[in-house]
This record gives C-alpha cells, sequence and structure tokens, in this order.
C-alpha cells in the first residue's frame, strides 16, 4: 500500500495521472433497466462548496433545464458521482442526496390543477448503471418537458431544501 | 441621507488632484501611502464608504463568475452572460449595506447569477437568468417556497428587496 502511494506521489510529480479504476457496481454488464424506485431510495448527486449557503444546498445550484442526473441508491454508492476516469476531475466536490419520497410527484401543488408530474427513472449507462434522472412530464404525457419557470424555481427551492449532504464538500 | 463621520479635509482633495497627475518615483510613492493612510482614516466609519467597498467586492465577485466556463458543474451548465450580470449588478445597486455584507453570489446551474440570504432557518434568494428575466424565491424551514416576482423594473426590485428584508431579517 505503501509503495503504491509514494509512486503515486511520484507520477502525480512528473506530471502523469494514473486512471482510476471503475468500481463493477458501477459497470452495467448488460443488466436491464429496473424502473421500480422505493421511497426511502437514495439519489446523488455531486456539487461545489459555491452552492451550499450557511450550511444548506441552495437550489440556484440546481437545473430543470434538462432532466437532471442522478445516481440511484440501490445501485451504487454516494462517492461514486465523483468518480472519474480523469484522476482527481471532482476533487473536493461534494455529494447531496435525496430520497425519493422527498421529491415532489406533481406541481403545482393543490389547490392549483397539478400540470407537471416528477419522479426519478432510471437511465442506465454503460459505465454507470445506476444513472437515473429526476424525470418531469406534462400530465399524461412522457416525454422529458421542462417545468415552467415559477414551477421549476420552486421544485428547484424544494429540492434544496431537502438535499442531505452526505459528503462535504472541500472546493 | 448617509452622512460622512468626518468630512472631508483640504489636503485630502489636494492629494487626489496629485494622485490623479500619475506622479511616479520614490518621492511619489512614499506620499502616495502616507496619503492613503490619510484618506483611510478621514473616511473610516463613512457610511459611504463601507457601502462603497461592499458593493465593490460584491461587484468583482459577479465579475469573476462571469469567467466560468460552460459546463463548470460537470452537468452542462452555461456560464452567466452579460444580461444576468447586468440584472445582478442592478440589484447590487438596491441593496443596503446589511444585505450586501449578508448575500452570497453564486452561479446558476440554468445559466446565470444566484443572489442568496440565509439567516438561521430562513432562506431567500433573487436569480438573474441568462434569458434577461429575474426571478426570487424564500422560505422558512421546511414550509413550502414562495415565489418572488421580479418584473425588471426599479419598482419590482425595490419591492423584491424588501420581502426579502422582511423575510430573513435585516
Amino acid at each position: 500500500m505503501a509503495v503504491k502511494i509514494q509512486s503515486k506521489r511520484l507520477w502525480n510529480k512528473l506530471g502523469i495521472t494514473l486512471a482510476s479504476e471503475r468500481p463493477e457496481r458501477m459497470k452495467r454488464q448488460g443488466r436491464p433497466v429496473d424502473p421500480e424506485f422505493l421511497p426511502a431510495e437514495k439519489l446523488f448527486r455531486r456539487y461545489q462548496r459555491t452552492h451550499i449557503v450557511d450550511g444548506v444546498f441552495t437550489g440556484v445550484g440546481l437545473s430543470f433545464e434538462d432532466a437532471p442526473s442522478v445516481n440511484r441508491g440501490k445501485y451504487s454508492e454516494a462517492a461514486d458521482v465523483l468518480f472519474s476516469e480523469a484522476e482527481e476531475e471532482f476533487a473536493g466536490w461534494g455529494v447531496l442526496s435525496w430520497q425519493v419520497q422527498q421529491i415532489p410527484t406533481s406541481l403545482p401543488e393543490p389547490p392549483e390543477q397539478p400540470r407537471f408530474t416528477i419522479g426519478p427513472k432510471h437511465v442506465p449507462l454503460e459505465n454507470n448503471y445506476a444513472h437515473s434522472e429526476v424525470h418531469s412530464a406534462r400530465v399524461n404525457t412522457e416525454a422529458y418537458c421542462e417545468p415552467d419557470k415559477g414551477i421549476r424555481k420552486i421544485l428547484r427551492a424544494t429540492l434544496g431544501q431537502r438535499a442531505i449532504i452526505e459528503i462535504e464538500a472541500q472546493t | 441621507m448617509p452622512m460622512l463621520a468626518m468630512p472631508p479635509q483640504k489636503h485630502v482633495v489636494e492629494y487626489s488632484v496629485f494622485y490623479e497627475a500619475n506622479a511616479v518615483g520614490k518621492a511619489a510613492n512614499e506620499l502616495r501611502e502616507e496619503k492613503e493612510k490619510e484618506l483611510n482614516q478621514v473616511t473610516q466609519g463613512s457610511v459611504f464608504r463601507q457601502r462603497w467597498l461592499l458593493v465593490n467586492l460584491a461587484q468583482q465577485q459577479i465579475t469573476a463568475l462571469s469567467h466560468l466556463r460552460t459546463n463548470w458543474d460537470s452537468y452542462g451548465a452555461p456560464s452567466p452572460n452579460q444580461a444576468a450580470i447586468e440584472n445582478a449588478s442592478r440589484i447590487l445597486f438596491y441593496m443596503r449595506s446589511p444585505e450586501l455584507e449578508k448575500v452570497r453570489i453564486v452561479p446558476s446551474a440554468e445559466g446565470g447569477i444566484g443572489l442568496c440570504f440565509k439567516i438561521r432557518d430562513r432562506y431567500a434568494d433573487l436569480e438573474t437568468s441568462n434569458d434577461g428575466s429575474i426571478l426570487g424565491v424564500r422560505y422558512a424551514g421546511m414550509e413550502a417556497p414562495i415565489l418572488i416576482p421580479v418584473d425588471g423594473g426599479e419598482d419590482s426590485i425595490k419591492a423584491a428587496l424588501e420581502q426579502i428584508r422582511n423575510h430573513v431579517g435585516e
């Protein structure tokens, strides 16, 4: 182990970075899409310290212009969202999580008529089986549709409110 | 109307003329340093100076965000554009010193700039977007967030800041 650390330091000194090894659990290896999410399942996402305002994550650091990417906890660990083959790409970044049950299922909330349904969707990648998205669609439709600006702002703020910090960001 | 703690002294005014003349050399540097020290002493405690420093600091943070590259969050976030920067600067202009002291300036993952406030469990932000719009939100603890609409006009920005002031407290 000590030899490994020493040689890693030497490589770094010489400006050579070593590729990290992707954990086996991240590889898809022919596994199917799993559409089932339990309410307590965690969804992980990386973040930078700049988006922590007095100890809480601000929704300003989250975008719904496209479906936000997350890793589902059923098939991954929090730190997997910081994994990169390019060493230290996410050094100092943090990881936050939401439980599936913390994501609003539809917006706007009553008494207004819901116009968007929100929920997690498993979208596995070859190198990241746990990859999922927080999906938003118009009621009674399937395709992703970014919520209206006001609804998006409320959704982002709600998720900021409910985010749990799993790994604290240093940078 | 904020007042200077002390009226500006004559030699300070003279110094500014000298300073603007861009005099060089050892003697000029020594004089510049000495006079800068005096200027700092004279303006210490000035409400104007304090505000000016706070605005400057906040403005520098906004300018720094304009240098972000696209994908700065690794999820494809655009960098803040000129419209978002100008609107954020306009909001700063209407902020009072206590707000300028509290504001956290952050890049928006949707493209733009967030001006965030949080005191204890009370949070609020105003977000200037790359499409030129401004929209805010506020909440306390785990209560449902409430939108702060802003039409971009002076009165609207002032009203939004007033709402934030009332929400997070001064």
